[in-house]
């Protein structure tokens, strides 16, 4: 009877919660462990010695490196502001240094770039002189 | 692209693809004289477009059949091409168009762009912004003008018929204009910027 239970919860534990199966086996071996003892040692004393040794063997061993090492992951999901801060880094917006005085208008333009008053004001000249834009 | 020179820009696209872009850009710069478009594409149709008159200029079969192979609508242009246009360029060894770098052409579309245009035509953006800057420095009361605007009236007036007498008049008529603004404004500076 007991040793039928023993061998049945490891068994079926993990196909019945799939997602949680290597945690909680991990996480649960001291009460279970506690529990078998409970039931295994007047009874069967060859089978106590063996299954509790199984049973407290793995996750001692696994144990250790889930602690350290599979569970070295970041806790937090990185923002949006903070990922793109990073990867923006070094990469702003640089100052416009190059700048003179339009001599069409004296207004504030970018060198070796047509001032765009000056440009819209010949183009509304050009556009009433020929609406359609055609020279043919 | 990695390892080999660069001969052309290839504008993202495979030879046909391109072919047909600057085809369509040089035709609408026969038409309409000039073509605002991004600084790159600007560039390449550029060649195209020089390579065009020189065809006209050279006048004959041969050209005629290969400017019509370039001109998308070649029935209305092949006339203008080897008629004003040649006229005009007849006399100038080369550099018939001119690349005039500007502001990006709209808030979303950040690309370098630029304004194409027939040297000494009636779409000639460097003849008009020299003419007003001669016209302000002349409202304005400075003798001497800038050694760079000094250099822009040559230029834009040499090959160009009658280019003084064009310029001059041109210039009369924003000298017109600015004291207008003047007048009415007060201060010169804030009604040019709203003109
Ligand atoms: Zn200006």
């Amino acid at each position: 009877m007991a040793s039928a239970a023993i061998v049945a919860q490891p068994l079926r534990l993990p196909s019945l919660l799939p997602r949680l199966s290597l945690p909680t086996l991990l996480q649960a071996p001291s009460a279970w462990s506690h529990s078998l003892r409970q039931f295994t040692h007047p009874l069967l004393p060859r089978l106590a010695i063996v299954i509790p040794a199984v049973q407290l063997n793995i996750p001692a061993w696994l144990g250790d490196i889930w602690e350290s090492i599979l569970r070295a992951v970041p806790k937090k999901k990185t923002t949006h502001s903070k990922k793109r801060s990073r990867l923006m880094a070094g990469k702003a917006l640089k100052d416009v240094t190059s700048l003179c005085k339009c001599p069409g208008c004296g207004q504030v333009k970018r060198q070796h770039v047509l001032c765009p008053h000056c440009m819209e004001q010949i183009k509304t000249m050009w556009r009433s002189e020929n609406p359609s834009g055609k020279f043919v | 692209m990695a390892g080999g020179v660069v001969k052309y820009r290839h504008l993202s696209r495979n030879s046909a693809a391109r072919q047909a872009l600057l085809r369509g850009l040089v035709t609408s710069l026969v038409a309409h004289e000039h073509i605002h478009t991004t600084w790159a594409k600007a560039k390449e149709a550029q060649r195209l477009a020089e390579k065009l008159i020189t065809l006209a200029k050279r006048d004959n079969a041969a050209t005629r059949s290969k400017a019509q192979a370039i001109l998308y609508t070649p029935h209305d242009l092949l006339p203008k091409l080897f008629g004003e246009l040649r006229n005009r360029y007849l006399n100038r060894p080369g550099g018939y168009t001119r690349v005039l770098r500007t502001e990006p052409r709209n808030t979303y579309d950040q690309a370098p762009s630029a304004i194409l245009e027939f040297v000494d035509g009636p779409r000639d953006m460097r003849f008009m912004i020299t003419a007003k800057a001669v016209a302000r420095a002349q409202v304005h009361g400075v003798s001497r003008l800038n050694e760079l605007t000094k250099k822009n009236v040559a230029k834009v007036t040499r090959y160009r018929q009658d280019g003084t007498e064009g310029f001059d008049k041109l210039v009369q008529s924003f000298r017109d204009k600015l004291r207008i603004s003047k007048k009415k404004g007060g201060q010169a500076e804030v009604s040019e910027a709203d003109s």
